[in-house]
């Protein structure tokens, strides 16, 4: 799966850098003075390099939690995020990370500590209100979880501290470790869910529905508070039937005492990211439907999304009280 | 097209035997080529490469996606005379370049310094050569990481030193290792037919752009909307626009047909 290793002098010793080196002991390891040196360097192909990603082991130095955009929220006023990786093993059609990153290797940082005092740092300043965490915002928060154990470290914080929330945003059905421990009632383990037809057409490499909503139902079981994300809606001729068939299968099998959250929002990204994606992705169905741009940002034409966002929360609502739905704005 | 680089003829020598290639009339620098490949003999040294590569790519501007590949010879502390390495990585003063490693590969990857001048120790366990950071600086003005490649051969080591080793010697290293070779440059011709695949621009928009006359910007939108037109519909064809009698038309025409075409998955 991992064939090249690129790790940071820096962080060469590390006991997390020599851990992860055991488990690949037959990838190539190549030294690296900084991972931007591989990262950010122009003249590379996100797609290509999507074919056969590296994983490079390096140290964060600042901004390890940042204040979320407006959009993030599960009910809470303080929102913060926080990436501990960047680029994700799947390889959704639509996902910005493609247009933001020039690379498509695997950055971990595995200087964990320093996430977990920024976050109680940040949770100092607010005031003894109840802040948010969103992890998975750069990454999946769970499908590399057995390499980089992250979610194992960051949870005792959570655990000790009941009015920080941790959102865990994935596709991902790697839960075991979650399995295995006692459920947090400030841990939601938030899943991004698609109809069977979008995830064979546009979410490649990920776990079919039926194993996500399996992973989901085990989780609940185990009494970990689920939110469900319909995010991004993609537009097709058949989105009513689809759509409407993915809500019926979900929460014919949920238990919607133990919903947290669940969350719509359409497709939308800044006009830059998407050109960069078109420039990927030429002949891609997806980016070829009509789309429109306002204010820097590129989504579908007005009239489709509209359609498609009321007749998508008209029938989640005939599932769902008002009050655990979140839309993405 | 792969274009080979390599400092010396001796280096160069097996590579135009094997794939029979033939010296181009008037270029400035020595330039074998047939319809996959040219090689050319750029010299010793940093400059010599950049020029040599500059040129060569200038001459041959309007080839889309060409791969670069460096094939040499360098020295090494301890590996062995004869072993083909594939370099994972060159420095030069406080610059990195990293080469995309092939999947699969069993080529060994290797570290390599490029220096100004040759050296009479053999300090760190990475390779030294003159000119793979001048290959990697320049071939990435031209291509992407994704169609570069830098092969070296030992040439000398902390036994064997380089004063020992002559042309034919050379000619030798390089021939015996022409299996690896040709598997990089077999890997770097498939990299370069899945990125024409994927990015050169259609046959219908050559037709249009034949049949009428597109300002800059609107073979831009051409472009764009055929592409569209193309995912929506798998195969759109030029009789479908044929009729009609200017650009303006054309794009008229393939804007609505788009925005009519249904989106399924």
């Amino acid at each position: 799966m991992i064939n090249t290793l690129y790790i940071e002098k820096d962080v060469s010793d590390h006991p997390r850098v020599q851990s992860i080196l055991k488990r690949f002991n037959k990838a190539e390891v190549i030294e690296c003075d900084h991972y931007s040196e591989l990262f950010n360097r122009k003249a590379q192909n996100f797609r290509f390099q999507k074919q056969n990603p590296a994983l490079i082991l390096a140290k964060k130095h600042k901004q390890f939690v940042l204040p979320a955009p407006d959009a993030y929220s599960i009910g809470g006023n303080k929102n913060y995020y926080f990436s501990h990786m960047m680029n994700c093993i799947y390889d959704c059609r639509y996902c910005f990370l493609q247009g933001m990153y020039r690379s498509a290797h695997y950055v971990l940082f595995v200087n964990y500590e320093d996430f977990s005092d920024d976050i109680i740092r940040s949770a100092s300043e607010s005031n003894h209100d109840d802040c948010y965490y969103f992890s998975g915002y750069d990454c999946d928060s769970l499908a590399l979880e057995p390499i980089t154990g992250f979610v194992d470290f960051i949870l005792p914080i959570f655990e000790k501290n009941p009015r920080l929330w941790l959102e865990l945003r994935t596709k991902s059905t790697q839960i075991r470790d979650l399995l295995n421990r006692p459920a947090l009632s400030n841990c939601v383990v938030a899943f991004s869910l698609s109809p069977d037809n979008i995830v064979d057409a546009l979410e490649a490499k990920t776990p079919s529905l039926n194993k996500r909503i399996d992973a989901i139902k085990k989780l609940q079981e185990k009494g970990w508070p689920i939110g469900l994300r319909f995010d991004p809606l993609i537009y097709h001729d058949d989105f009513q039937k689809n759509y409407a068939g993915l809500f019926a299968e979900v929460f014919d099998v949920l238990d919607l005492q133990q919903l947290h959250s669940v969350s719509l929002g359409n497709f939308r990204m800044p006009e830059k990211f998407f050109r960069n994606m078109v420039k990927l992705y030429p002949r891609e169905k997806m980016f070829s439907a009509a789309m429109q741009a306002n204010d820097g940002m590129v989504s579908y034409a007005e009239e489709k999304e509209k359609a498609m966002l009321q007749f998508c929360e008209r029938t989640l609502l005939e599932y769902i009280p008002e009050d655990k739905y979140f839309p993405c704005q | 097209m792969i274009y080979i680089v390599c400092a010396l003829h001796c280096e160069a020598k097996p590579l135009i035997d094997n794939y029979k290639l033939s010296l181009e009339q008037d270029a400035v620098f020595p330039v074998f080529s047939n319809e996959q490949i040219k090689v050319i003999v750029a010299g010793i040294g940093k400059i010599s490469t950049a020029a040599a590569m500059a040129y060569l790519y200038a001459r041959n501007q309007e080839l889309p996606y060409c791969a670069w590949l460096n094939v040499g010879i360098a020295g090494h502390k301890r590996l062995p005379l004869g072993s083909l390495v594939n370099v994972n990585k060159i420095s030069d003063d406080s610059m990195n370049w990293y080469p995309v490693r092939q999947e699969n590969s069993k080529q060994l990857g290797v570290e390599l310094i490029t220096v100004d001048a040759p050296v009479e120790c053999y300090e760190s366990e990475a390779l030294v050569d003159m000119e793979a950071s001048a290959f990697m600086a320049t071939a990435l003005r031209f291509s992407p990481v994704e169609l570069l490649q830098v092969l070296k051969v030992i040439s000398d080591n902390e036994e064997n030193h380089i004063d020992k080793i002559n042309k034919k010697q050379v000619q030798q290293l390089i021939e015996k290792n022409l299996g690896q070779i040709r598997e990089t440059i077999n890997w770097l011709q498939m990299q370069v037919d899945l990125f024409a695949e994927i990015y050169v621009d259609s046959e219908l928009y050559q037709q249009c752009v034949n049949q009428w006359h597109f300002s800059h910007y609107q073979q831009k939108q051409l472009k764009r909307l055929l592409q569209r037109w193309q995912a929506l519909n798998e195969n759109p064809q030029f009789f479908q626009v044929q009729a009609l009698s200017n650009a303006k038309q054309v794009l008229s025409f393939v804007e609505n047909e788009v925005n009519q075409m249904p989106v399924e998955y």
